[in-house]
């Protein structure tokens, strides 16, 4: 008698939670507490990766101290690649599926991911100077990196063009899945162009051997930029899941609620 | 089988005969490609040695903006007479119609195109063996950015910024297109091989022909909701 | 058990495009052998229901159910539809006897061999071998509408055919639709304008949301 089921089976548990998740209103509340938790750590693994980085780790053997813009460049290009292929998955589940969400995390990603690779284009170009003597080399790493910046700016220039936010979701999923498709084949190509018409620029992560108190900082400041990105995703998406769901009640109540307390 | 095969053949005859019929809107990207050869002399000066070594490279970046230009009439007049609705909303099968599609677009812009360069291989003083490999090079290179041309162009015919915007999608994706093709032609203008870069394109063809036309027709459908 | 029901069929539709409502609640059944009027003004939404009931918009509340099973794209429908909109499908370079031809081959139409009956009975033969960008608005619609005679469907959409029609050519219309219901077929059309047919029409009527 009385409520006492027995334990329920958790993998119910698992996808009955995904599926109240997987609506956008209560992935906006679940959002909003996870927010202030992100941004925290977000800061405080920035202010580790940054003491690391410019501190603790030894100057490195060739390159003196320029070599510690790579705190910078290369997680901003590990998460430049990274954010496209999240939005590649969030593509194929938009189109597939048709989850509002899915859409909705692609759409707040581009921008994220468009900067990011600006900023590791921007690094890298300050890093060439002392290391190569010139802004750009066309060093094949940093090209595709150009190119992608065009494929980032080429979806939200479509986002743009599309007056139907929905319908600019399904035309962005398929341009990015095209996209995903080129990435690799891009990639190759241009390091096979760039070994054709210069010698091999070998930047400096191309050798194995990073000492451990280089790497430690590294780390860290990849996991604060993946936060940071996180973050900044959870607060872009909520904006987009009100314009979404702006003609619904729990809407217009949270808006009014909100209203009144400010 | 017979029945895709049927379907693409139809496209494709609507197509030409609807090229043909507008005359001289058909020759547009020939004389574009022409003009746009014919500028780098004026650019760069006409310094024999200059030119013989960049000859591939100024070949091959006008026909691929020929190729980007004419890709924008590809889908526009289907999009405005309603054509759209018969391709997703009939019995016709939408990936067949997008098959005759591409392969339209090579007729009316990658054919010609072909056709257009050999003048143009002896205007820039290419020697007979380069001319081959460049056409070579050149048959799989349009091929393949009629294919992946015609997803990006259905995506977004109609839509404000039209060609401006289509050609900024389109770009990157041409590049390892770009990138193979004009390696090829440089190397046989330099007495190398060039296999390896033809297999890479006829690679690249055989991706495009065989992934492109899905998405041709996802967007399709999506250009209509 | 599930009941087989023919037919399409409507449930709480609602539909945003951009940032508006352009309908919402809507539910009604067009079984077989029905003509149904979504009537309304311009802009009320007339031509958004009729493309998502063809399975080309995506609803943002409720289904469309077409013989029994939701509709979630064009693909389960489309083999059963003519789907004639504001733009009438033909291309303007061609004739209308090509077009049409074109349009039955692309359909496997068995008709293919009637294009000129077909011309004949919308009184459209006479100019039948112009381009069709040379001829008058309602001319075009006039071959438009030889499609339904081509293409073999159940289901018509029908999006303004009276647009720049005579009364004549109106009569054939009414005539087409009392024919194709007497066969079981289905009837949409979107209208603003008033016609007649033998057959009890139903009403779908759509208020502009301003």
């Amino acid at each position: 008698m009385g409520n006492s089921r027995g334990p329920k089976n958790p993998t119910k548990l698992v996808f009955s939670s995904l599926h109240k998740y997987a609506s956008p209103r209560h992935f906006y509340h679940l959002s909003l507490s996870i927010s202030p938790w992100l941004a925290w750590l977000a800061s405080a693994m920035f202010g580790l990766g940054i003491v690391g980085g410019l501190v603790i780790a030894p100057s490195d053997y060739q390159q003196g101290d320029s070599f510690r813009i790579i705190y910078v460049h290369v997680p901003s290009a590990w998460m430049s690649l990274f954010i496209y292929v999240t939005m590649a998955a969030a593509a194929a589940t938009a189109l597939v599926w048709k989850i509002k969400l899915a859409e909705i995390a692609m759409r707040a990603s581009a921008m994220l991911g468009a900067s990011f690779t600006f900023l590791a284009l921007v690094t890298g170009s300050i890093w060439g100077k002392p290391t190569w003597g010139t802004y750009w080399a066309w060093d094949a790493r940093l090209t595709s990196e150009l190119v992608l910046l065009f494929l980032y700016i080429g979806f939200i220039a479509l986002q743009t063009a599309y007056s139907d936010r929905r319908v600019a979701a399904r035309a962005g999923a398929v341009l990015i899945l095209i996209g995903t498709v080129n990435i690799p084949i891009i990639h190759y190509s241009v390091e096979w162009w760039s070994s054709l018409h210069q010698g091999p620029t070998i930047s400096k992560l191309d050798t194995p051997s990073i000492h451990i108190d280089m790497l430690i900082p590294l780390l860290v400041m990849a996991s604060a930029f993946m936060t940071y990105y996180l973050a900044v995703m959870l607060t872009r998406m909520r904006c987009e899941i009100l314009a979404y769901e702006r003609n619904t009640n729990w809407v217009r109540e949270f808006i009014t609620a909100r209203a009144h307390h400010s | 089988m017979t029945r895709y095969v049927s379907t693409i053949r139809l496209v494709i005859t609507r197509d030409v005969l609807r090229a043909a019929r507008s005359q001289t809107e058909a020759l547009h990207p020939l004389i574009f490609f022409a003009l746009c050869v014919l500028l780098f002399p004026f650019a760069i000066g006409s310094d024999e040695g200059l030119l013989e070594r960049i000859a591939p490279g100024i070949l091959w970046v006008s026909a691929l903006l020929s190729a980007t230009l004419s890709l924008e009439q590809l889908f526009r007049s289907d999009y405005q007479d309603g054509s759209f609705e018969l391709f997703v909303l009939s019995k016709a099968s939408t990936l067949a119609i997008s098959l005759g599609k591409s392969l339209t677009h090579w007729f009316i812009s990658g054919l010609p195109i072909l056709l257009m360069s050999i003048p143009l291989c002896l205007v820039l003083e290419l020697n007979w063996a380069t001319t081959q490999v460049f056409l070579a090079s050149l048959f799989a290179g349009t091929l393949t950015m009629s294919f992946i041309g015609a997803a990006v162009s259905a995506l977004t015919v109609g839509l404000r910024g039209g060609g401006l915007l289509l050609a900024m999608l389109i770009l990157p994706l041409y590049i390892p297109v770009l990138i193979f093709g004009s390696a090829a032609a440089s190397n046989a203008a330099q007495g190398l091989p060039a296999a390896a870069e033809l297999y890479f394109l006829t690679g690249l063809l055989i991706l495009a022909v065989t992934l492109a036309p899905w998405a041709t027709a996802a967007a399709l459908k999506i250009r209509l909701s | 058990m599930k009941t087989f029901e023919r037919g399409l069929k409507a449930c709480n539709l609602r539909v945003e495009r951009g940032d508006a409502v352009v309908f919402e609640d809507l539910s009604f059944a067009c079984p077989p052998g029905t003509i149904t009027h979504l009537k309304g003004e311009n802009g009320s939404g007339k031509t958004t229901l009729l493309r998502t009931l063809a399975g080309l918009v995506q609803p943002a509340n409720g289904q469309v159910f077409w013989n029994g099973e939701v509709l979630s794209g064009p693909n389960s429908i489309k083999t059963e539809l003519v789907f004639i909109g504001h733009q009438n499908g033909l291309n303007s370079e061609l004739n209308a006897l090509e077009n049409l031809q074109f349009i039955a081959g692309l359909t496997q139409s068995t008709k293919i061999h009637d294009v000129k009956a077909a011309l004949r009975r919308v009184n459209a033969e006479k100019f039948g071998s112009k381009p069709i960008r040379y001829l008058s608005v309602g001319q075009r619609q006039r071959i438009a509408l030889a499609r339904l005679l081509i293409q073999d469907a159940t289901l018509w959409m029908l999006d303004e055919p009276f647009t720049a029609v005579d009364t004549d050519t109106k009569r054939t219309i009414e005539c087409l639709l009392e024919e194709h219901v007497a066969t079981a077929g289905i009837v949409l059309l979107a209208t603003h304008q008033e016609f007649s047919t033998q057959d009890k029409v139903e009403y779908v009527i759509l208020r502009n949301k301003q």
